[in-house]
């Protein structure tokens, strides 16, 4: 609770990348116990994090009505390949990276391999050098 | 055969027609060494059928092509003569000049390895691994290409080096979601043992769920399997399996629902029916709907409070819910058969529908030594329900002193002056022994008072209980012996503190009690000589239950009583 109002608190004067606070994330996972993790931490650094999506048509779902700054996703997610999420997030101009155990070569569409990467298992550092750099390409 | 036309020429000079003749024949001899030579050569060219022999001009024009090359290539060898060498490069490696590199690499290096995919006549493509080498002698300029067709030893390679990456990729996941294990795990903590024995069940947990996976291939697990898997470590003969479905869950589906039960078998082990001598746990999963509904039910064990609760268990069961929802899985949330964390008695004796009132405002919350719950005429925000551990009402005297006036654990509430219709209360909430509550934000208590009728009965039932213990309690301080109040304090305590040690100061006892501290430690030590209680390292260990009772004031059972009848509340006091 007590970080749901620091993040209430510093939403409304969201910093253009200097830090996370009030960053709006979308995080597309789909093994439950990572996706929680993911939110915590996420939460943790002060994001708006969208509740995570396990599948292709969650993702979309939430790019329906919302619109995240940014974009974590898994390469393969419950209803296959995280491609079409890719491509409807390059589509909106959100930048994301993608979260995998995979190296570049393991993934097969050129959209996600293109992307970013956030290497399994990351840091919280890691995934804070992701998040900056989505967020500056954000701007 | 110069010499035969020109016989007096510039050549060596003639001895005789013996010679010539001897000259001819040698010269036939030799032709016929080469004509063998070249016949064997021709057969060892034809009969390595297993490799393509080829050779081409300097421009790569096809010069000679074997019956290998042709059973490889396609082209049989009238096709082949003189056709462009390139055609054998995929169209790809054409465009990228690759045919003409490894022209310039022979030529510059005396070989060029060809390790590539190349182009059959009809379009089809194998894996071809050879030579290419400079031509010497008479054909100079020209080249050698030897190769034959390594595709299946290519595939081979091609799936090792697949299944090694993919390997790779799921220890790296299953790496993230041990290291995403710990940390939630140790969010929740108490203590490093704790985490420990936490962390130990879940790894185990993920490992027979690993098993399973490997077994199947990393590819649909059966569900009936997994739940086996799932519960075998749990299982004493009280976990039956009725009927289960057969379907069949993807890896990370698979995964999720085995650590769900295992979080749901290890809270009934600590809390729930198995933690009852006669307790047991029934768990069917059917398809209804076109949804897999697993149903957990617990019978004979204490009763239980729907689907809230705090920890890691409780949060990724609610998370598997939510997120496979999509997924086609979803567990059955009976308020009949629930397993929970947080067991509070006022919140089990409610009736369900009017338990539905509250229970989308209730969240799970920890109980931190010492934390200050309600300030002293602060506006109370959020009411607690604890489950476990214990809170003081404690009153501020102005000259800073404080002193108990009341206590409440899972049989009742922090936060009465709401449900008396005030905005603040006139003593401070302070956490005495750690534990977990269900916290519930005042605007949705004081709706909930308008719509159940139930849920303001009992609480102002509970209300009057705590009236009275208040009540009793002030009164006890004021006349009573210390060591009379301080049984009385240690029933309360324990009744409380679910199980018979708990942490524990002489100060912190005398505080609570209003006396001096030299007073505590007197009472405490004639317990302790009577073996009622032991008091080491800052720990109480209540020995003799009977023996504290018997020393206690009557304040204790009466008080008691009066939380037996408002409440049917049996350890109430």
């Amino acid at each position: 609770m007590r970080g749901d109002a620091m993040r209430d608190g510093e939403s409304a004067a969201r910093p253009n990348g200097a830090g996370l606070h009030g960053l709006k994330v979308l995080v597309a996972e789909d093994e439950a116990l990572v996706a929680l993790d993911l939110e915590c931490t996420l939460r943790e650094l002060g994001c708006d994090v969208l509740p995570a999506a396990p599948s292709v048509a969650g993702a979309l779902a939430i790019l329906g009505a919302e619109r995240p700054d940014v974009a974590l996703l898994d390469v393969s997610l419950a209803d296959g390949s995280a491609a079409p999420v890719a491509a409807a997030l390059a589509a909106a101009g959100v930048p994301f990276a993608v979260v995998t155990g995979h190296d570049a070569g393991g993934i097969g569409e050129a959209a996600l391999r293109a992307a970013p990467r956030l290497g399994k298992p990351y840091g919280l550092r890691d995934l804070r050098a992701t998040l900056a750099r989505l967020s500056a390409a954000s701007r | 055969l110069n010499e035969e036309e020109d016989p007096g020429g510039a050549g060596p000079p003639v001895e005789g027609p013996g010679r010539l003749e001897a000259e001819i024949a040698s010269l036939r001899r030799e032709l016929d060494q080469a004509r063998e030579r070249e016949a064997r050569l021709a057969a060892i060219l034809e009969s390595a059928s297993d490799y393509a022999i080829l050779t081409t001009d300097p421009g790569g024009r096809v010069t000679s092509w074997n019956a290998g090359a042709r059973r490889l290539l396609g082209w049989d060898e009238a096709e082949a003569l003189g056709m462009d060498g390139r055609l054998i490069f995929t169209p790809e490696d054409r465009a990228r000049g690759a045919p003409e590199a490894e022209m310039a690499r022979a030529l510059a290096e005396g070989r060029a390895e060809d390790e590539r995919w190349h182009a059959r006549k009809d379009g089809s493509r194998f894996w071809g691994s050879g030579l290419l080498l400079p031509l010497r002698g008479a054909a100079a300029g020209g080249f050698l290409k030897v190769m034959r067709d390594q595709t299946a030893r290519r595939e081979g390679d091609e799936r090792q080096g697949l299944l090694i990456r993919e390997l790779a990729h799921r220890v790296k996941n299953s790496l993230a979601l041990i290291l995403a294990m710990a940390r939630q795990t140790g969010l929740r903590a108490a203590d490093l043992d704790g985490f420990l024995s936490a962390f130990e069940g879940r790894l185990k947990a993920l490992a027979a769920v690993h098993d399973l996976l490997s077994e199947a291939g990393w590819r649909s697990t059966p569900l009936a399997a997994l739940v086996r898997a799932a519960l075998a470590p749990h299982d004493d003969g009280r976990v039956r399996l009725g009927r289960v479905a057969e379907l069949r869950l993807n890896p990370a589906a698979a995964q999720d629902l085995v650590l769900a039960l295992h979080e749901l078998a290890t809270n009934a082990a600590k809390h729930g029916a198995l933690a009852a001598p006669h307790g047991s746990v029934r768990l069917e999963g059917r398809i209804a709907g076109g949804e897999l509904v697993l149903s957990w039910r617990e019978a004979g064990g204490p009763p239980v409070a729907p689907p809230t609760g705090r920890g890691f268990g409780t949060t990724l069961l609610e998370r598997v819910v939510a997120h496979r929802r999509g997924g086609r899985v979803r567990f059955d949330w009976r308020p009949a058969g629930l397993a929970c964390t947080v067991r509070n008695w006022l919140l089990a004796a409610l009736p369900p529908d009017e338990f539905a009132l509250l229970a989308g405002s209730l969240r799970p919350l920890d109980l931190d030594l010492r934390q200050t719950l309600h300030a002293t005429d602060r506006p109370i925000e959020l009411v607690y329900f604890p489950g476990s551990g214990m809170v003081s009402m404690v009153a501020a005297l102005e000259g800073g002193q404080l002193m108990e006036v009341g206590l409440v654990g899972r049989e009742g509430m922090v936060g009465l002056p709401v449900v008396l219709g005030a905005e603040s209360g006139s003593v401070e909430a302070m956490v005495q022994l750690g534990g977990a509550a269900l916290g519930l934000p005042t605007a949705a208590l004081a709706e909930a008072l308008d719509h159940g009728a139930a849920l303001r009965a009992l609480l102002l039932r509970y209300a009057q209980a705590f009236h009275v213990q208040v009540a009793q309690t002030a009164a006890c301080n004021g006349r009573h012996p210390v060591e009379e109040r301080l049984a009385r304090w240690l029933l309360m305590v324990h009744d409380r503190a679910g199980g018979d040690t708990f942490p524990m100061t002489q100060e912190f006892i005398a505080t609570m009690l209003g006396v001096r501290r030299a007073g505590v430690s007197v009472a405490a030590g004639l317990l302790q000589r009577t073996g009622v209680i032991a008091y080491r390292h800052g720990r109480i260990a209540v020995l003799d239950r009977p023996g504290l009772e018997g020393t206690s004031c009557e304040c204790y059972g009466a008080v008691r009583r009066h939380f037996e009848r408002l409440l049917n509340n049996p350890a109430g006091e």
